[in-house]
């Protein structure tokens, strides 16, 4: 009687056993799930599309002197929506979205390309790996005259270094 | 054979409560990771300074000049805006716990301004320059109309002194050697064109105009601190000559290190009242508005803020033109809200 007491604690005390270390397996598998979860879902509260960021960024390059908007130089005005195909080049960029030498590469980088003109120009970390793009319609001034063209921005976001 | 079965009950009792412990305690860490992360601050904190970012990188792509409000009350967060970047923290954040973004504005465009604890945050775009201001301070300035006549009664630059005992503080800084552009009313002697001629001259004024037996101190400060005397002193024919004596030896000096002066200000005695009269922010924004704020944190004294800023010459233009605008906001910027934070009046001079 003893004896089968003694195998019944041993057998008991086992049973515990592998039914803590279970349980130990499942609750951790647990608490990291939940971790996770929080964790993706704090990065969706606070993440911003690219495409809307970048779409802000583009602002500029229509509306901006800085940029490529057309100034008339005899009045000062700047026309936003023209382009000035005379600015329409890699250092006037560097001008419009100077990004920090260091760590561009970090930040988003643009390739512009003028679709009728045929003229293309980007930042200079740009790894010509297009993540995506956008369109904009324009005028250019080409020569003192306007013509209808597309601007098509493409956009090198963060995931490139990933 | 009783004896065993009671052992055995217990144990297997012990194991039970243990088994309901460890239930409880994943319960319990499961529900205070999940109210800890649903009271935190930094998703709010991460949201307003992307926002704060797309806003700049918005203004700074439109033509013209435009004012945006954020539409949420910020009043949990002080924000600070430079050219490249924006800083969102709360009071004792650590600096990794301070929400930083980046952007990058075209050249010769700048951005600039710091914010505590106000409800509503405005950008504000004017030429190339974005600056981070309270809503409501625009159409202040527009109300305000500026002085430019010798005060009747006891007043400073026009504001009445209410208050006994009164602290005046004055920047003598570099700048305060700029023209004032100062209408002299007819009749009146002009102690000469700066800035600094024009403050010690009203402030001479105003300590004329105020009777006797008052209490009053002087601070002036540039990158160093000046008071007339080491308490507060009660206003009499005596002390009022030895005030003007002492407001005579002030010439321009340095730099800006308004925080100070008004820290000493607030530390010369139970100060009702403080006149500060700047011509600029200070060296350092945010750490001048802290001293304030904490010097004045027990004694709640008002400070009333005056601007006057150097006259823009009429060809002044491009860099030099922006220069003067940058100086003349970042001022107003920082004595509105010494003004508004501890309740006092302010006003400008142009």
């Amino acid at each position: 009687m003893n004896k089968m007491n003694k195998k019944a604690q041993v057998f008991d005390l086992a049973r515990k056993t592998i039914f803590w270390t279970i349980a130990g397996i499942a609750l951790t598998a647990v608490l990291l799930a939940f971790a996770i979860t929080v964790a993706n879902y704090k990065s969706k509260l606070v993440h911003v599309p690219p495409q809307l960021h970048t779409e802000l960024i583009a602002l500029r390059f229509t509306n901006v002197e800085e940029c490529f908007t057309f100034q008339d130089l005899n009045t000062g005005k700047v026309v936003p929506g023209v382009i000035d195909l005379q600015k329409f080049n890699d250092e006037q960029f560097l001008k419009c979205y100077p990004l920090d030498p260091q760590t561009g590469h970090e930040d988003y980088n643009f390739r512009l390309h003028l679709l009728d003109q045929d003229m293309q120009i980007k930042t200079k970390d740009y790894a010509n790996r297009d993540i995506f793009s956008f369109n904009k319609e324009v005028l250019v001034n080409k020569n003192g005259r306007l013509v209808k063209d597309i601007m098509i921005i493409n956009v090198q976001d963060l995931e490139i270094r990933r | 054979m009783i004896f065993k079965m009671n052992k055995k009950a217990d144990s297997s009792i012990l194991v039970i409560i243990f088994e309901l412990l460890i239930v409880a305690i994943v319960v319990f860490t499961t529900v205070s990771v999940a109210h800890a992360y649903g009271n935190s601050l930094i998703t709010q904190k991460v949201n307003l300074a992307e926002d704060i970012r797309m806003m700049s990188n918005t203004l700074a792509g439109v033509p013209g000049d435009a004012v945006v409000q954020y539409p949420a009350n910020v009043s949990q967060f002080n924000v600070i805006l430079r050219k490249n970047s924006v800083t969102v923290y709360e009071k004792g954040d650590s600096s990794a716990e301070r929400v930083v973004r980046n952007f990058y504005l075209p050249q010769g465009y700048d951005a600039f301004g710091t914010l505590q604890g106000e409800d509503k945050l405005c950008l504000e775009k004017r030429g190339k320059i974005i600056i981070l201001r309270r809503c409501g301070v625009v159409e202040q300035q527009k109300e305000e109309q500026p002085i430019r006549q010798i005060p009747e009664g006891p007043s400073f630059f026009g504001l009445e002194i209410l208050e006994d005992p009164v602290v005046f503080v004055i920047d003598r800084s570099g700048s305060m050697d700029g023209d004032s552009g100062w209408v002299f009313p007819e009749g009146v002697d002009p102690p000469g064109e700066k800035k600094i001629d024009v403050a010690k001259w009203q402030l001479k004024q105003v300590l004329q105009g105020i009777e006797d037996g008052k209490k009053f101190n002087i601070v002036f400060f540039d990158i160093g601190v000046s008071t007339f005397k080491s308490g507060l002193v009660e206003l009499n024919a005596q002390s009022r000559e030895e005030a003007f004596n002492f407001i005579d030896t002030f010439e321009p000096g340095l730099s800006t290190n308004t925080g100070a002066a008004v820290q000493k200000a607030l530390s010369l005695g139970e100060i009702e009242g403080i006149y500060l009269l700047s011509d600029g922010g200070p060296d350092v924004v945010p750490r001048a508005l802290a001293q304030i704020k904490n010097a004045n944190a027990v004694d709640k004294a008002k400070i009333n803020t005056i601007a006057i800023f150097t006259k823009i010459p009429a060809d002044a233009s491009g860099t030099h033109l922006e220069n003067l605008q940058k100086v003349r906001e970042e001022g107003r910027s920082f004595l509105q809200q010494i003004a508004d934070e501890s309740g006092g009046r302010f006003i400008t001079h142009e």
